[in-house]
């Protein structure tokens, strides 16, 4: 059989009959693509459900230290001593860390251990606002926090966290206003101040999951497009070996 | 691409499906090499082949074609 009768029996060069497969290309393309998209995400996910534990592990230094150097002096006056705040800086900070930790060793990639990172990271705020005595510029640990979260493109872990900070912020302001605005007499609307600013963020880094996720999913499919053609092309080369192999016998 | 990793090395061709009704039926490697070229052909740029590894895993048409280019130039019994 000579390479030209390889054409087919209408005349029409297979590699022109096969591109009459173009609907079933555009399905592997979208499969591969489908594929590609939920292993990176997963590799994404999981990558930051190891990286929070080690922030929460060095937020917990940080507020040991914040503890003992600074606490005492921002509770008691300019008397130096071994503070309450040291011991809640261990233990507090510990359990707060504990479930993160194990978290991202038992249930990497899960949807609740991301929700688990976002409450946490809150707490992390929450406790270092109090050990520095309610200090205006630790609030900015807030806002920090929710922007490293939004890495997970995941809106509803900023949902969560959300509700996390604003929830300790309306009750310490009614508890123990000084732990978190430093003052024992704030407007009673102070908390509502602080979830604007918060939501003011938060419609920024929704709109940033909402973008990256798509941008994800474009990159996915262009990459399965790329793999999908050259392996279409490398099959027709096969294709022109195996039959120039046989003309040629 | 739909190839699944497999452990080992130096794979050798096992088994070749190729569309039949609704489904696929497995064949020999001679039984596909005795095909009419321009069917193989066909089947191969439409990537409508499943080719099996002697330990039955699914490997690439681009690498079953590679092996099976390998084996026919070696003289093999796949060769047909």
């Amino acid at each position: 059989m000579s390479a030209f009768q390889a054409l087919g029996d209408a005349g029409a060069p297979v590699a022109t009959r096969a591109d009459f497969s173009a609907d079933d290309r555009e399905q592997r393309i979208a499969a591969r693509a489908d594929a590609l998209f939920r292993e990176r995400r997963e590799h994404g996910l999981r990558r930051l459900d190891r990286v929070f534990p080690l922030l929460m592990l060095g937020q917990w230094v940080f507020a040991i230290l914040v503890a003992v150097l600074f606490s005492p002096y921002g509770w008691t006056g300019k008397v130096k001593a071994v503070h309450l705040h040291v011991y809640v800086a261990v233990f507090v900070g510990a359990a707060i860390t504990a479930l993160p930790l194990a978290l991202s060793r038992l249930r990497p990639g899960w949807a609740g251990t991301r929700h688990v990172m976002a409450a946490s990271q809150m707490l992390w705020s929450a406790l270092l606002i109090h050990l520095s005595g309610g200090r205006i510029e630790t609030h900015f640990h807030v806002f920090g926090s929710l922007a490293f979260l939004s890495f997970y493109y995941d809106w509803a872990v900023l949902v969560t966290a959300t509700v996390v900070v604003a929830a300790d912020h309306v009750v310490r302001q009614f508890t123990w206003p000084e732990s978190v605005y430093g003052v024992v007499n704030p407007e009673w609307w102070r908390f509502l101040e602080h979830a604007f600013w918060v939501v003011f963020e938060n419609a920024f880094l929704i709109l940033a999951c909402v973008t990256g996720l798509r941008d994800l999913k474009t990159a996915a499919r262009q990459q399965a497009r790329v793999e999908v053609l050259a392996e279409s092309d490398e099959l027709k080369t096969l294709a022109l070996e195996m039959a120039l192999d046989e003309a040629g016998r | 691409m739909t190839t699944e990793q497999r452990p080992g090395a130096a794979p050798t061709l096992s088994t070749v499906a190729i569309p039949q009704g609704d489904g696929y039926a497995m064949v020999s490697l001679q039984e596909f090499v005795a095909l009419p070229l321009d069917q193989r052909l066909r089947l191969i740029l439409e990537q409508r082949l499943r080719f099996y590894d002697n330990q039955g895993t699914l490997i690439s048409t681009a690498e079953g074609l590679r092996l099976l280019k390998k084996a026919r130039r070696a003289g093999a019994p796949a060769a047909g």
